[in-house]
């Protein structure tokens, strides 16, 4: 009987310690298009990426991160159901259009130069309430110069769409130079994918 | 007497420097809202400085707002770039950093979840900038590269 007790302040002991332990439970889900992302999550100790829907990890402190694991679709309704329940319904949706440059050039690269066509037409056919065109650059050259290349990127596009009739007031020019790669150089400074122009059209959901 | 009058034309001049910074902080605060409550339950309130603000529709959130959903209330909020955040009962979340402004080519989304629950679904500012959102609890930090995903932090 004695044992018993003890057992038992033992295990509530335990309890009291997971729950300081602080823990932070992650799932991916799909988007209401039904488009997965990716996440990143970080410890002092470990990072780990999801990129599956329905994919959860639990991040405790002091503790590495273990690999994603799929979680069932009742237990994350019946955990986050008052959360999701009061998400604002989406009244916009966000597609992405990449296109590339040559090295130090405001030039598209001959595929992207085929898409642009196709892009245009798209765009005069279904036109988005804003278009952000965000320019980028490799790591090649000074911080600034590469500021001023994703600038001169970013207006050659914004010029291109303008003249095959695009309304110039939706249109929005972000520069962002070599801050935000797409792939990360390893090493290597020059990296044709990460010389390009992101078209970032919302468009707005018709009831 | 001239100098005397130069006095007064420098003092005036400093004057409307003066006057001019104060204007343009008064226009610079309607710049200064992040996020918009599109509906809510139960009795969220918002903590701002030693302010508490009683939750309504509409009521518009700032960069280091607070909102705590106490027991029972849900939120939910739509920031200037579509990004939206909703929240579960019992639930504390700060807005560390948020800054939308493409055309000065500015990006930061970087918020705080102490406890409680929250589903996430990224709007324009994790398409243009990946690297720029953020969100952080006391046990993990988690980069979002888009779109969705729900989060839970136990309360210690």
């Amino acid at each position: 009987m004695k044992e018993a007790g003890l057992a038992l302040c033992f295990f509530v002991l335990l309890l009291l310690a997971g729950c300081a332990k602080n823990r932070s439970l992650i799932v991916l889900l799909p988007d209401s298009s039904g488009e997965v992302g990716t996440i990143y999550i970080r410890t002092d100790q470990s990072t780990v990426i999801v990129d599956k829907a329905y994919n959860a990890v639990a991040a405790i402190r002091d503790k590495d991160l273990q690999a994603p694991r799929p979680m069932k679709k009742e237990e994350i309704e019946t955990r986050f159901e008052k959360a999701l329940a009061i998400e604002p319904q989406q009244q916009f949706r966000v597609k992405k259009w990449i296109v590339y440059c040559h090295h130090d050039s405001t030039e598209l690269i001959s595929d992207s130069r085929n898409d642009f066509p196709k892009m245009i037409s798209n765009l005069l056919m279904e036109p988005p309430v804003e278009i952000y065109v965000a320019g980028h650059t490799d790591r090649v050259g000074t911080e600034k110069y590469n500021r001023e290349l994703s600038k001169r990127r970013a207006l050659a596009v914004k010029q291109e769409l303008v003249a095959n009739g695009v309304n110039p007031s939706i249109i929005t020019v972000c520069f962002l130079g070599d801050s935000t790669p797409q792939v990360i150089e390893s090493g290597k400074l020059q990296e044709p994918k990460n010389r390009r122009v992101e078209l970032v059209m919302k468009y707005s959901i018709e009831e | 007497m001239s100098r005397m009058n130069n006095f007064k034309n420098v003092l005036l001049a400093v004057i409307f420097s003066l006057s001019m910074v104060i204007n343009f902080e008064a226009a610079w605060a309607g710049e200064k809202y992040v996020a918009q409550v599109s509906e809510f339950k139960g009795e969220p309130i918002i903590e701002r400085g030693s302010d508490i603000i009683k939750v309504e529709m509409g009521t518009r959130l700032q960069n280091k707002d607070s909102i705590k959903t106490g027991s029972g209330g849900s939120i939910g909020i739509v920031f200037n770039d579509e990004t939206t955040l909703s929240l579960g009962p019992d639930s504390n979340l700060m807005i560390q950093s948020y800054v939308f402004n493409p055309s000065g080519s500015e990006f930061s989304f970087v918020v705080r979840l102490f406890k409680g629950t929250a589903s996430y679904v990224s709007g324009l500012l994790a398409k243009l900038s990946p690297d720029a959102t953020e969100l952080i609890t006391p046990s993990a930090s988690i980069g979002v590269r888009g779109t969705k995903f729900v989060i839970q932090v136990d309360g210690i």
